[in-house]
């Protein structure tokens, strides 16, 4: 068995031109099928995430602010701070009810790079009455800045929660910090209090803290991958119109213009851009699929034609004492190393692919059901060639062979 | 160490049989260097065939020291061959993808035997063989005595007690001829038993003992 795998080892590496060809163009199909099929999972998921989001919120009348300046990928659409959230609430106290999001909706932390950070923080029963924990969506430190930056932060005392909050015990926080080779500053808002707290060194008696992207100073931080958002349900729908025009009017002075505010129903709009994408990846896919179909044949029948060539080197090898299982498994070894290199860069494509179309869109999700098609692909491909061509092994006589080559 | 007996293959066509063998019989000793030598269509390839038990004999009996050989199936052939035959042919047939070493190591590949083992064994008869600087080589980059002698050290490495060799010297020159049953001469005095096909009378002194075939019938 070992030198069945090492002589079609070497065939391969002989052959490697052709090989190639074979390898690269299921790679291809097989990278499309994962595109295909994770899109459309990740699609499918994001449809029922915010569907989600919707249920939760309770929404009347939502109305987002979003940053009409955000770029995918070059800066976050923080153009809606915390500051205005709590100035827009206080303001319109009575008249309407405000929820505040940092839609971490993209996936892009690696890229980001922070010089000031602010940290929020305040009491568990705030965040929970204040942001609706657990329903909202907040980067982690951890997910920005590496697992150890909470503890770096509270003295040895803090824990990452993974997910949006990081919980912290008591502890001294600086005004900055060195996080790997970078400087990072840091500035505390209370939010219970409402109150900056700027000093450093100061007591953080809380039991949340909160990490929110601020756009405060000009190219401080790069967070690439959030928007913030608030939601505001208004008492009485009829004024709704003209308060949110106000709104607007409101923050962008306060931001001195730098933003074009507007207002839309973004949880909608992304699920109908999800579902869009849904629908178009669905024909993709179907198409993909009768390639893959076509192309299983034309594989197939290239690598039987292929090895049918060889038909005297089986017979020297029956002369040098092979079976026919030895044939069989260098056949099958052969077709299962080139089908398998094929699937597994198709795998590696398909991801690319897919991260590279998805990341602006929302978050990229792989199922192991994404590489079922080409792992299939790298069985059967080998099996029919092996179908095809055992016959002709089997029918294959030394004396005969040779003397007709 | 070989016995046929009564021996006949007939090739059987549309409606047509041709007679290849009739009624040989033929008894090798254990240590021989025996030629066959005839006209080409005379039956000595099919004789050759039928000893290296790559062919089978219409009727009649052949024994391989006490292996009856027309009973084996197929698979057990080839495990027989593996382990007692060794096959020097005309066109040297090594396989062009894999290069002299991989070529010579081939039949114990199929024993079984590691790949460090196989390497070993199969740069040790290529050096007898005078190639040790061309392990690396693949058929193609080998003229046709070097390629001779890669088919040779294959033959070898799975130490078959017989070698049979169709026209060994069939496509090479007249030196290299020469060196080629110079190497055949050596390696039967090292006890491996030969049988050799060839229709050049000039090489029946290398032998022991010379077989003459006619018309698929033992003349001498």
């Amino acid at each position: 068995m070992r030198y069945s795998i090492q002589k079609a080892a070497v065939m391969i590496r002989s052959n490697i031109r052709i090989y190639f060809w074979i390898v690269v163009e299921l790679a291809l199909i097989t990278g499309v099928l994962v595109l295909a099929d994770a899109t459309h999972r990740s699609a499918d998921r994001e449809i029922r995430r915010l569907s989600d989001i919707y249920r939760e919120q309770e929404l009347y009348i939502d109305y987002y602010f979003l940053d009409g300046s955000y770029v995918p990928g070059e800066r976050a659409a923080c153009g809606i701070t915390l500051e205005d959230f709590l100035f827009l609430r206080e303001r319109y106290s009575g008249q309407a009810t405000f929820r505040y999001y940092v839609y971490d909706n993209l996936h892009l932390f690696g890229d980001a790079v922070y010089q000031n950070i602010y940290l929020v923080w305040g009491s568990e029963e705030f965040f929970e009455e204040q942001f609706g924990r657990g329903r909202m969506e907040f980067g982690s430190l951890a997910g920005y800045m590496g697992p150890e930056a909470g503890a770096m932060l509270s003295g040895g005392d803090a824990r990452v929660s993974g997910s949006s909050v990081i919980e912290v015990g008591r502890g001294s926080y600086p005004d900055s910090l060195n996080i790997g080779g970078a400087e990072y500053r840091f500035e505390l808002l209370d939010v219970d209090g409402m109150i900056p707290v700027s000093q450093a060194g100061a007591e953080i008696d809380s039991s949340c803290c909160l990490f929110l992207p601020i756009e405060e100073r000009p190219g401080d931080w790069g967070q690439s991958n959030a928007r913030t958002i608030f939601s505001v349900c208004f008492e009485d729908f009829r004024e709704a119109p003209e308060l949110v025009q106000e709104m607007i009017t409101l923050l962008m002075d306060r931001h001195e213009g730098k933003f074009n505010y507007r207002y839309s129903d973004v949880l909608n709009n992304y699920v109908s851009r999800a579902e869009d994408i849904l629908n178009e990846i669905d024909l993709f896919s179907f198409i993909a699929r009768v390639c893959l179909c076509v192309a299983v044949f034309g594989i197939t029948g290239v690598m039987t034609l292929f090895i049918r060539r060889r038909r005297k080197a089986y017979a020297v090898s029956f002369a040098c004492g092979a079976r026919k299982r030895n044939i069989c498994a260098e056949l099958l070894f052969e077709g299962f190393m080139v089908c398998g290199a094929g699937s597994v860069l198709g795998c590696l494509l398909g991801f690319l692919l897919t991260r590279c179309q998805l990341q602006s869109t929302f978050q990229v999700y792989f199922f192991f059901s994404c590489v079922s098609v080409p792992a299939l692909l790298s069985l059967v491909i080998p099996l029919l060639t092996g179908i095809v061509i055992l016959p002709d092994v089997n029918a294959v006589n030394p004396v005969e062979t040779m003397k007709s080559e | 160490m070989i016995t046929l007996s009564n021996v006949n293959k007939t090739y059987r066509g549309k409606g047509v049989s041709t007679a290849a063998l009739t009624d040989v019989s033929l008894t090798v000793g254990k240590g021989d260097f025996v030629i066959i030598y005839g006209k080409s269509g005379c039956g000595k390839s099919t004789l050759l065939n039928i000893l290296g038990t790559m062919d089978r004999p219409t009727d009649g009996d052949y024994h391989f020291n006490d292996t009856d050989i027309c009973g084996l199936k197929f698979n057990e052939l080839s495990r027989f061959r593996n382990r007692h035959i060794g096959f020097i042919f005309q066109s040297f047939y090594l396989i062009n993808e894999l290069t002299a070493l991989e070529n010579v190591g081939m039949p114990l590949g199929y024993a079984g035997v590691g790949k460090s083992e196989r390497r070993k064994r199969a740069g040790e008869l290529l050096k007898m063989v005078g190639l040790e600087d061309k392990l690396k080589n693949k058929p193609s980059q080998l003229s046709g005595g070097e390629q001779q002698r890669v088919a040779i050290a294959r033959s070898l490495i799975a130490g078959p007690s017989l070698v049979l060799a169709d026209e060994p010297t069939g496509n090479l020159d007249e030196k290299t001829t020469g060196d080629i049953m110079d190497l055949l001469k050596q390696i039967n005095q090292n006890g491996t038993t030969i049988i050799m096909v060839t229709h050049n009378p000039d090489l029946a002194h290398y032998a022991d003992r010379v077989v003459r075939m006619s018309d698929g019938r033992i003349v001498q």
